[in-house]
């Protein structure tokens, strides 16, 4: 049985300036070129990232891929100008997650960012010429996941799920609706996500939500809080893939805390080749991975599931 | 007495209250134009501050920031609405009464702000703050010299209203 109603707490947050471009992204861009971008935007069925290169074309990556060029070039002040806006005139703020490669904007909007790094003693010390903003626009879930529920249920929650995909499939959408899922209706349960880059919580807004968000922590220091002191029931976490990350998620599933995570692989074969991955799978932190394509037309993903034991050795 | 000689007497009255008055206006305008750049300064400090320690964007620290050293800086600028970053206020302030007394320092201050990292923030931060405590310094200097030339103009101009009146 699901946990809840799909669709239940699922909240659109974002207020949409043409098409379907989110107001703090329009407002961002430079007027010269936003009735051009928006004007683009609005002639998509879904879009997906906005690409601003300094000196090249802007792109719109829409309806699953495509990239389509929007003729309007950039100048370096303007791109720069851009990063200012999106940081609401604090680039300084967001210092640390610019040397990272990207800024979270309060409402769920992930900008990549590159340019010219300056490194001090190995590590980026600063981004400066922007060069590429990448924004990435969040979208409602869909009524999806509820076979990833079931697999869940088939360990009695002892195990967690392992979603894989190449980038750009739809992993952070499918856990938006697998954490609204699993923490609304009348078997709620506590789930907590951890959300160090703040682009899972948007669309989780709602008051009706059993749920626990850890923001801005790093995974590792995330996971562990909510096994330990949350008494978490389910954790959620997006694109896990560092031996720490790895090692406080068997953590937790030592905690009797299953979870469920991403991560970027195009077959379970490569997903277990990554560091860490391989020690999670003998600990049997998951008891299924997950691979998901996207279905033309469909809300819902097509799953291929492999459950643990099917794995190969 | 005669009615002239009251009306005389009731004119040379006025003129002098009114001198008095317009005295005391250009006083407090002096004295308005000091608090305004204390004011400033602070803010500055603030930002500078805020920036710092926490990484506090700019919005937030305005946001937070005493109203009533927001108005100080306001000073002179009438029905100017509550800024809600620096280039707010630098445009609220370049209307008002006071827009010389450090306009351009803090134009240059609000156009970057916010635009780089935190110790080049810091750095034009501390640049600001040098620059208007120089200002205001060479400000309160002039003040008492200020204050008796206007005392002194003021007084003969009114004088001599009275003594013509009379």
């Amino acid at each position: 049985m699901f946990n809840g109603q799909y669709g239940i707490g699922i909240e659109n947050s974002l207020g949409v300036g043409g098409g379907q471009i989110p107001a703090s992204v329009a407002d961002a861009l430079p007027p010269r070129v936003r009735d051009d971008i928006l004007k683009a935007a609005a002639r998509c069925h879904s879009v997906e990232e906005v690409r601003l290169h300094c000196g090249r074309r802007v792109t719109l990556t829409v309806d699953g891929g495509i990239n389509r060029p929007v003729p309007a070039v950039l100048t370096r002040e303007e791109t720069e100008d851009v990063l200012t806006r999106l940081c609401e005139g604090s680039v300084y703020a967001y210092r640390d997650t610019i040397r990272e490669g990207y800024i979270t904007l309060g409402d769920g909007v992930r900008v990549g960012v590159c340019g010219r790094a300056v490194c001090e003693n190995g590590r980026v010390g600063g981004v400066y010429d922007i060069s590429t903003l990448s924004i990435r626009i969040p979208h409602p879930p869909p009524a999806c996941g509820g076979r990833i529920c079931r697999l869940l249920e088939a360990t009695e929650y002892t195990r967690g799920v392992m979603i894989y995909s190449p980038p750009g499939v739809g992993k952070t959408t499918l856990l938006r609706s697998l954490a609204a899922r699993l923490s609304s209706g009348p078997h709620a349960r506590r789930v907590a996500v951890v959300d160090t880059r703040g682009e899972l919580a948007c669309f989780l807004s709602s008051p009706t939500l059993c749920l626990d968000l850890l923001s801005g922590y790093p995974k590792e220091v995330g996971i562990s809080i909510a096994a330990r002191t949350l008494s978490s029931q389910v954790i959620i976490c997006d694109e896990i893939g560092t031996p720490a990350e790895a090692e406080a998620i068997r953590g937790a599933h030592n905690c009797g805390v299953p979870l469920i995570a991403t991560a970027h692989a195009g077959s379970v074969r490569e997903l277990l080749g990554r560091a860490g991955m391989a020690e999670l799978h003998v600990s049997g932190s998951f008891g299924a991975y997950v691979g998901i394509r996207r279905r033309p037309g469909l809300s819902d993903f097509e799953y291929d599931v492999c459950m643990r034991e099917e794995v190969p050795s | 007495m005669s009615l002239q000689v009251i009306c005389r007497l009731i004119g040379a009255g006025l003129m002098f209250g009114s001198g008095l008055a317009v005295l005391r206006l250009m006083s407090e305008r002096e004295r308005a134009r000091l608090y305004r750049l204390d004011c400033l300064i602070a803010i500055v400090e603030l930002i500078r501050s805020d920036i710092s320690r926490y990484l506090t964007p700019i919005g937030d620290i305005f946001r937070r920031c005493d109203p009533e050293i927001l108005a100080g800086c306001l000073t002179g600028c009438r029905d100017a609405p509550c800024p809600r970053d620096m280039r707010e206020l630098y445009r609220a302030m370049e209307k008002g009464d006071y827009a010389a007394d450090g306009g351009s320092i803090l134009g240059e201050f609000a156009r970057t702000l916010g635009s780089s990292y935190r110790d080049e923030e810091i750095r034009e931060c501390d640049v600001c703050i040098t620059e208007l405590t120089a200002l205001r310094e060479r400000l309160a200097c002039e003040l008492p010299v200020r204050r008796r030339s206007a005392g002194a103009l003021g007084f003969c101009a009114m004088a001599s209203v009275v003594i013509l009146t009379l």
